[in-house]
């Protein structure tokens, strides 16, 4: 019997675009191609992506169930399971595969023992191809009795082309904003894909800000090998990056060891006070991490101590640079302070200090610590700690 | 109407072609071959980049494809808001004038078309899947105008017309967002792969370190939005004079410039390299010799300072979590920041370290040997002859 998806087609060949999401997309489509004849029981995308983090995305459809959207990090593509699966075939030689429960051929396939445990009778990878060359996969099954018929799988192959083109067009969206989350922050780059790439784009907003360094970093890297400098950056970086964003700031440059952070108060529930209270908590979660970290570096395990300045203020927050080389960043007063507050963290034997602004609104647990003039204020600045470092400071 | 013709163009379409003039003069050829009478056709996208609204693709018969580039201004320009492309953009729907119908006498565009011997004009919309709408254009010739024929075989051209065109504009837009937030050469080496923290090289280079005389001062003295306006324009100075020069520029520091010029691994352009970082810094010199800024009554002059230095740097990814860097370390670069602080001191613009000035003795001087943190012996410094009187007048 022959099978029509002419219509699918076409609503692929525009972009499905009743379905703007990628889970709608392959939702509404496997249930058209069910209507359309194709009695398909699993069906599942895989997708490589561009990320630190994650090498694929997996979507995966069941009729009568919500789409299960899942990833798969890096170390899935050294696993010998994947090497022989289907899934990396298809990707690695672009060329469909095709496994029928019952037929010898297929036995090959391991995976084709679950598919029978779940009643499958046929399964049919088909690949997603991209123009830029690269190919990812598709696969399809159904517990329909004698498999798919030629006609199915005709079908199946015909809409390849059009769902290929479409697929390519989310996974580049989905590339742009994991490149700006990866390297210019995630508020910055939802600002920036939201059209602020242009110089003049800067807004005034009130936040709080984060600045750390690494103590003695810099004696440290003229001592050791890059690499070995680069993984101890990266272990202290970790201790802070998770603990940032976990309470809501964005880290918005690294500087060698230095870090700026901002939590933003306007935007965020406009509490400052409760916006404050998750700094603290993530400059304690911070120090805990690198009081934690331990590197080993020949016989000498080495252990590490770094200074954080909290302050709150106005900033001025946008595109700074030069032509179109650009920086999404920060500036002010308010953070030429943080700068200078950090300076003082080494001198008073202190892990966290706080300015006179921040210690005011987020209150109890700090201890003056006193004033200290400050260059760029004419005069001289209230700096606090907190009381649960006393016996540091006093050592 | 030859329909064969024109089904295979929908399959090439659908099938995916190489780069955007491939597909529009594909399209156009293959369209004129079904029986088309096409003459000049145009295609309009916008894409997210600092200094570009969109491009335009313009193909005529036997002619190479040319490309434009539009600013932002286009939107607020007489020529463009009195295109019929503006009745596209604001509907979403196409727009089509036989000209010798009076009504299309209100757009000037057409006259030029006219003159051409252009009788009939369709525009037609590109759907984007995020919402956008794009626009492409096409004209003809023929004597009596397109054929209702001719319309239907345009109007189903641009459903995976669109789909491509989207999927090139992705691809601009995310390497541009690359190129302005990361540097060039970096965004590269992501766009292929290299986005994961174990991904650094060490390689030879040029590097450069600058930063305004007196900017913490001055920060802290004017307001945030002068603050930004004055470093962009400083780092106008810089990042265009970099860039020509071959050099990268990696990172941003308040009013700190970091960039680097990337050797040969055989080391057979040392000298090549070197002489176009010279040229480079001269050039940033001159532009920040002749900036003013009007602060009040007076007009604020600039100095600046930049190390040069070469050696190995270790060039790659550093950070936490997925939030990265795309940067380089090394005590090479240490080195560069504490030469630019003797910069300051000595009241030099250009100081070079003695691997950078032995590289060609050509206009350097020696400053003198000075002791600096990581190293065990004093550094000699080295001054370009060219600044004898501005440091004499500053002594």
């Amino acid at each position: 019997m022959a099978v029509d998806v002419s219509d699918i087609r076409e609503w692929l060949i525009d972009g499905a675009r009743s379905s703007p999401a990628p889970a709608d997309m392959i939702d509404a489509l496997c249930r058209r191609l069910t209507q359309a004849g194709i009695p398909l029981f699993r069906v599942a995308f895989y997708i490589r992506t561009l990320h630190p983090d994650i090498f694929g995305r997996n979507f995966i459809w069941k009729p009568g169930e919500p789409l299960q959207v899942g990833t798969a990090d890096y170390d899935v593509v050294d696993s010998p399971q994947f090497i022989v699966s289907p899934i990396a075939i298809v990707s690695r030689e672009g060329r469909e595969v095709r496994a029928r429960v019952g037929d010898p051929a297929s036995a090959r396939y391991p995976i084709v023992e679950d598919l029978s445990a779940e009643g499958v009778t046929d399964y049919i990878a088909l690949p997603i191809r991209f123009i830029d060359g690269s190919a990812h996969t598709t696969s399809w099954t159904t517990k329909q009795e004698g498999g798919f018929t030629d006609e199915q799988i005709d079908a199946l192959r015909s809409i390849m082309a059009p769902l290929s083109r479409l697929v390519e067009v989310i996974r580049l969206s989905r590339v742009a904003t994991t490149l700006l989350d990866t390297y210019v922050g995630n508020r910055a780059g939802e600002k920036i894909l939201g059209g602020q790439i242009r110089r003049g784009h800067t807004e005034n907003m009130n936040a709080a800000i984060w600045l750390s360094d690494l103590r003695g970093f810099t004696a440290l890297s003229d001592r050791l090998p890059s690499e070995t400098v680069v993984d101890i950056l990266n272990l202290y970086f970790d201790c802070q990056v998770a603990a940032i964003k976990a309470h809501g700031g964005e880290v918005l440059k690294y500087m060698g060891d230095g870090l700026l952070a901002v939590f933003p108060i306007d935007e965020y529930v406009g509490d400052s006070q409760q916006v404050c209270a998750r700094v603290l908590e993530a400059a304690r979660e911070t120090r805990a991490g690198v009081e934690a970290m331990q590197y080993a570096i020949g016989d000498t395990i080495e252990r590490f101590r770094f200074g954080v300045a909290l302050h709150v203020g106005q900033i001025l927050y946008g595109n700074i640079g030069g032509g179109s080389r650009l920086d999404f960043t920060c500036i002010g007063p308010a953070v030429n302070l943080a700068a200078r507050l950090e300076k003082l963290t080494g001198r008073l034997r202190r892990t966290i200090v706080a300015s006179e602004g921040f210690a005011g609104i987020c209150s109890g647990g700090w201890r003056d610590l006193g004033e200290f003039p400050i260059a760029g204020f004419s005069k001289a600045q209230r700096v606090y700690g907190l009381f649960d470092e006393e016996a540091m400071a006093a050592a | 109407m030859d329909t064969v013709e024109l089904e295979k163009l929908i399959n090439w379409l659908e099938s995916g072609a190489l780069t955007p003039v491939e597909v529009l003069s594909g399209t156009c050829e293959r369209l004129t071959a079904a029986g088309v009478p096409l003459w000049r056709v145009g295609v309009f996208v916008s894409t997210l980049h600092p200094d570009a609204f969109g491009r335009s693709f313009v193909w005529r018969p036997g002619a190479d494809v040319v490309i434009n580039t539009a600013g932002f201004d286009l939107p607020d320009s007489p020529q463009y808001k009195r295109s019929p492309l503006a009745i596209l953009y604001a509907s979403g729907r196409e727009v089509r004038y036989r000209l010798d119908d009076p009504e299309s006498r209100r757009f000037p565009f057409f006259d030029d078309m006219r003159e051409e011997g252009v009788t009939d004009y369709i525009a037609l919309p590109l759907h984007f899947t995020d919402g956008s709408t794009h626009a492409t254009s096409w004209t003809t010739k023929a004597g009596s105008g397109f054929t209702d024929e001719h319309l239907a075989a345009l109007r189903a051209t641009v459903l995976p017309f669109a789909r491509l065109a989207e999927i090139f504009a992705m691809r601009r837009t995310a390497t541009a967002l690359l190129d302005t937030y990361v540097g060039n050469r970096a965004g590269e080496r992501i766009w292929a792969g290299q986005i994961r923290r174990g991904h650094a090289e060490a390689m030879q280079a040029a590097i450069w370190l600058s930063d305004l005389r007196g900017f913490t001062a001055l920060s802290d003295r004017l307001a945030a939005r002068t603050v930004v306006d004055i470093l962009n324009q400083y780092f106008d100075c810089q990042v265009p004079a970099i860039r020509k020069h071959g050099g990268e520029i990696l990172k941003f520091m308040g009013d700190g410039l970091l960039a680097v010029f990337p050797i040969a691994k055989d080391g057979g352009d040392l000298g090549e390299v070197c002489a176009r970082v010279l040229g480079a810094a001269r050039e940033a010199r001159a532009g920040v010799d002749a900036m003013r800024y009007p602060v009040g009554e007076g007009d604020e002059r600039f100095r600046f300072g930049v190390a040069l230095h070469i050696g190995e740097i270790l060039f790659g990814n550093i950070g936490g979590m997925s939030r990265l860097d795309f940067t380089c370390i090394g005590p090479a670069v240490n080195l560069a920041a504490r030469l630019e602080k003797i910069a300051g001191k000595l009241s030099r613009t250009v100081v070079a370290s003695a691997a950078f000035a032995g590289v060609s003795s050509d206009g350097w001087t020696e400053l003198g040997e000075f002791p600096i943190a990581g190293f065990s012996k004093t550094q000699r410094v080295f001054g370009l002859q060219d600044e004898m009187a501005l440091s004499a007048d500053a002594g």
